[in-house]
């Protein structure tokens, strides 16, 4: 299991390389949106390694956070600035 | 019995991230990698909680990571769908190789 967790974060690393390399402003969002859901996979399975039932609450809560956050960085770029 | 499984179906959960992550820096233009990094990418997801689940048997724990599961189906293609569609509405062409 910590096994899981340690090649977890070297993925997340893998794609935030991918978030600094990005040509295109999508990439980079792509590369955030996966970098989130992976840290979310990380703390549920910290979750399950101590069995602590609040670290879930926080995992739903960043998945939903980085939702919102990143449909308006997108939104805000397909208008091109103008919100 | 329950942990091997558990553990089986994490790893595999762990080989399609892999592959996430290989389909990123293989393609070279922003749409192909975006159709396979995020659907490699949830299928993983989904892979490493049913493996959580199955760890935990029937619990509460069990009932909060599956509604973190729900959650993130709804969310993950709600997501790459803005990005891509932003991509597109802002003119982002294919330069015909």
């Amino acid at each position: 299991m910590t096994f899981a967790v340690v090649t977890l974060i070297i993925f997340s690393f893998l794609s935030a390389f991918r978030v600094l390399i990005g040509p295109t402003l999508w990439d980079r969002l792509l590369g955030l949106n996966l970098v989130t859901s992976k840290l979310i996979i990380i703390i549920i399975l910290m979750a399950c390694l101590r069995m602590e039932s609040f670290l879930l609450d926080m995992a739903l809560v960043y998945a939903l956070l980085s939702f919102i956050g990143i449909i308006f960085i997108s939104i805000y770029i397909q208008r091109k600035g103008r919100f | 019995m329950r942990e091997l499984i558990s553990d089986i179906i994490i790893f595999i959960g762990i080989a399609f991230i892999a592959l996430g992550i290989i389909g990123i820096y293989r393609f070279n233009n922003f749409y192909s990698r975006a159709l396979v990094a995020s659907k490699v990418d949830t299928v993983g997801y989904i892979t490493i909680i049913i493996g959580v689940m199955i760890r935990h048997g029937f619990s509460y724990f069990t009932m909060k990571v599956f509604f973190i599961l729900l959650i993130t189906l709804i969310i993950n293609p709600l997501i790459t769908h803005s990005i891509v569609r932003s991509a597109f509405i802002s003119g982002y062409k294919l330069r015909k190789e």
